[in-house]
């Protein structure tokens, strides 16, 4: 983990009490603080739309698979007041850092996941709300239950309905898990967050990306070329109602892959 | 020019139209009578029998013959009952309330009936009147046709000064979208439709969003318990052309907020009328929007498509329209008119699933296993000498009606629907075999049909 901008005794400071740090992200740090995680915005070109967005998108969802804002407040660091997200812990850590130290779930787990991510997905969806930047370092697991996915980090989200503040052709999200359309700097929609969800849950499936070599570096073309190649085979064992909902996850088409609610139809009926 | 697309059905009919379809119901019918309870359990539908298509009081009496209860609009939009749509001819609507109320003593609780006017085509209480005489459709619309405005998109008529004045938003005068649905309340609608406005092949995802965002506009002012359904016009490149099919389908099933799709496809004019577009391509993209449709659990209702309409119900679309003008069965393009010769006469062979010359029927008549038609049309039109083209129109639609409740859930049971039409379709083809039919009474479709399932 990279090291926070502002010590943890200035932040203790700030807000009252002992903290752990959580995470980095490219405009601030999470900390964690009582039973809260509180993300201040370090970075001045945060733009304030983006925040706004944050929270407004954490407010219309209700699910216990997206992560629940309880408030923001202002902290002082650095000597600048610095706007701050509170949101519920989640004690068990996120994915990435997880599989990074080779905790993979078994296949049951992984069919549990899958379809704790698509209830996640739905309920953000079924407010208006797409999240477009999901992958591992963006869910968390509660109490470390593979079957307890929780999405966080909704910075990125954008209400299906507003008009948008990224202009278009841009690439808005996590390159590895970006699906083909938001590579080529086309709209995200819903069925972005859908190829991230397969994305990732092929990747602790099959305990290695579905599209891409660890290490080596791809451009945009290379890797949209590689998506319509289509992803690395599911290990043996992987049951078929899921492995075929896996793969319409992560086809190019966009409504190939479905609505999140019919991928829910589709797991059920897998068993 | 391959379709009648005349709205003024006095050219359908020509000079033989005998009546105004009020005419005495036991001339073509029983003595028998036969009602259903109307929704809400306040009175009933005479559906079969002497007063077919009229409302009697809170009982039926001894004497009459209770039919299945008729669902109320959202039963025929749940998806388990297909939704047989009849569209409103511009004259002699009046046969119409008492055709549907035969198909519902027909075909009991197997099938939905629904009604769709065209908005610029009559005047508001004609619209009103219609509606409320239509007991036994679950569902009315009243379509704006916005398209109509949209001839760089699709291929129409200019609007005439009289559906300028009915429908003035054909005449530029700006309308509101509450003012569009109020147009359509006030017609007696009670599905809404956005207006229908053509999508652009040539600016595609810019005209669908714009379609969609009209959809939210209607959404936020639909008052509690109404419907609406998303009213989408396009050309046939659009199901014809990858790029533009899959744009259209990925909003479609983004677009989560629209639980009905109303979609017209505007077909080439080498179809010709009377007959079924026969381009695999065309096909495949109407089966896999029926797909898309069914695996996201929202409705799709196919206007003006006729028995290709009907065959989309295999593959997952919840209803079609067809009505007794050829412009009814299918969105073509707008022709000349018949440049003054006399309309051929023409007859729906059911079991060939295809409409013939009445020339051509001699040839079928001869085979053992031609079976006449029992429908309550076919007597009144082979007892005259001259040829009832009302007549005809009501025995093609009393019949696609029937097809549609075989093929529906309930009677297809292990089956299935897609089952179903393909038994019917397989049918059909056995039947034409062998059969000198020559010109517009081969019924061509059934081989691409038959690939398509």
């Amino acid at each position: 983990m990279q090291a926070s901008r502002f010590p943890a005794a200035e932040v203790e400071a700030a807000l009252g009490g002992p903290v752990i740090l959580l995470g980095t992200g490219s405009f601030g740090d999470t900390w964690r603080y009582q039973d809260t995680a509180v993300k201040i915005i370090c970075s001045g070109s945060y733009p304030p739309q983006r925040l706004d967005r944050e929270v407004n998108g954490l407010r219309r969802v209700s699910s216990p698979h997206v992560v629940r804002l309880l408030g923001t407040r202002a902290v002082m660091l650095g000597g600048q007041q610095r706007p701050a997200l509170v949101f519920e812990y989640i004690a068990g850590g996120d994915v990435a850092r997880r599989i990074s130290v080779g905790r993979w779930p078994s296949h049951a787990e992984g069919v549990a996941f899958l379809r704790g991510l698509l209830t996640g997905v739905r309920d953000m969806h079924a407010a208006g709300v797409v999240h477009r930047d999901i992958k591992p370092g963006n869910i968390a697991l509660r109490e470390g239950d593979w079957s307890r996915p929780v999405l966080l980090d909704l910075g990125l989200a954008r209400s299906a309905d507003e008009a948008t503040i990224t202009v278009y052709p841009a690439a808005v999200g996590t390159a590895r898990y970006m699906a083909p359309e938001q590579l080529e700097g086309r709209r995200a929609r819903k069925a972005a967050d859908l190829f991230a969800v397969g994305a990732t849950v092929r990747e602790v499936l099959g305990r290695q990306h579905p599209f891409y070599d660890d290490g080596a570096s791809y451009t945009h073309a290379d890797m949209i070329a590689l998506i319509a190649k289509g992803p690395h085979p599911l290990p043996a064992g992987t049951h078929g109602g899921v492995a075929d909902l896996l793969d319409r996850l992560t086809t190019v088409p966009e409504h190939e892959r479905g609505s999140a609610s019919s991928s829910l139809r589709r797991l059920g009926r897998a068993g | 020019m391959s379709h009648d697309t005349s709205t003024d059905d006095e050219t359908l009919f020509g000079d033989d139209y005998p009546g105004d379809g009020n005419e005495p119901a036991d001339a073509i019918e029983g003595s028998g009578q036969v009602a259903a309870r109307l929704p809400g359990g306040s009175g009933y539908l005479i559906v079969d029998g002497p007063g077919a298509g009229s409302v009697t009081g809170s009982s039926t009496g001894s004497d009459i013959r209770e039919a299945a209860a008729l669902p109320e609009r959202d039963e025929a939009l749940d998806g388990t009952l297909p939704l047989f749509i009849v569209h409103r001819t511009a004259h002699y609507w009046r046969a119409l309330p008492r055709l549907l109320a035969q198909l519902h003593a027909a075909a009991g609780a197997t099938l939905a009936l629904g009604v769709a006017s065209s908005l610029p085509n009559a005047a508001e209480q004609s619209h009103a009147d219609f509606n409320s005489s239509c007991t036994a459709a679950a569902v009315r619309l009243v379509d704006p046709h916005g398209y109509l405005i949209d001839p760089q998109d699709v291929r129409v008529a200019e609007p005439s000064d009289r559906s300028r004045r009915w429908a003035p938003y054909l005449a530029g005068v700006p309308v509101t979208t509450e003012d569009l649905l109020n147009m359509q309340r006030d017609r007696g609608a009670n599905l809404l439709l956005t207006s229908g406005r053509a999508l652009d092949p040539s600016d595609a995802q810019r005209s669908l969003d714009a379609a969609c965002a009209e959809g939210d506009d209607a959404l936020a002012v639909l008052k509690p318990s109404e419907r609406l359904a998303l009213n989408l016009t396009m050309s046939a490149t659009w199901l014809t052309r990858p790029v533009l099919l899959r744009a259209l389908l990925a909003q479609l099933v983004d677009q989560e907020q629209f639980d009905t799709w109303y979609v017209r496809v505007q077909w080439p004019t080498s179809v010709r009328a009377y007959a079924q577009p026969g381009d695999a391509r065309l096909l495949a993209g109407y089966r896999e929007l029926a797909e898309v449709a069914a695996d996201e659990e929202r409705r799709l209702l196919l206007p003006q498509t006729g028995l290709t309409g009907w065959l989309m119900l295999a593959f997952g679309a919840a209803g079609f329209g067809t009505g007794l003008a050829g412009s009814q069965q299918a969105f073509g393009e707008p022709g000349g008119g018949g440049g003054g010769k006399p309309r051929i006469e023409r007859y729906f062979e059911r079991q060939l699933l295809h409409t013939i010359e009445r020339t051509a029927r001699p040839v079928l008549q001869d085979d053992p296993g031609y079976a006449p038609c029992p429908c309550p049309y076919c007597r009144p039109l082979f007892s005259n000498a001259a040829w009832s083209h009302q007549y005809a129109g009501l025995h093609y639609l009393y019949n696609a009606g029937t097809l549609t409740a075989q093929v529906a859930p309930a009677a297809a049971r292990r089956r299935g629907t897609h089952g179903a039409v393909g038994q019917k379709v397989r049918s059909a083809q056995r039947f034409a075999t062998g059969k000198a039919l020559t010109g517009s009474s081969v019924p061509a479709h059934l081989r691409v049909w038959d690939q398509l399932l």
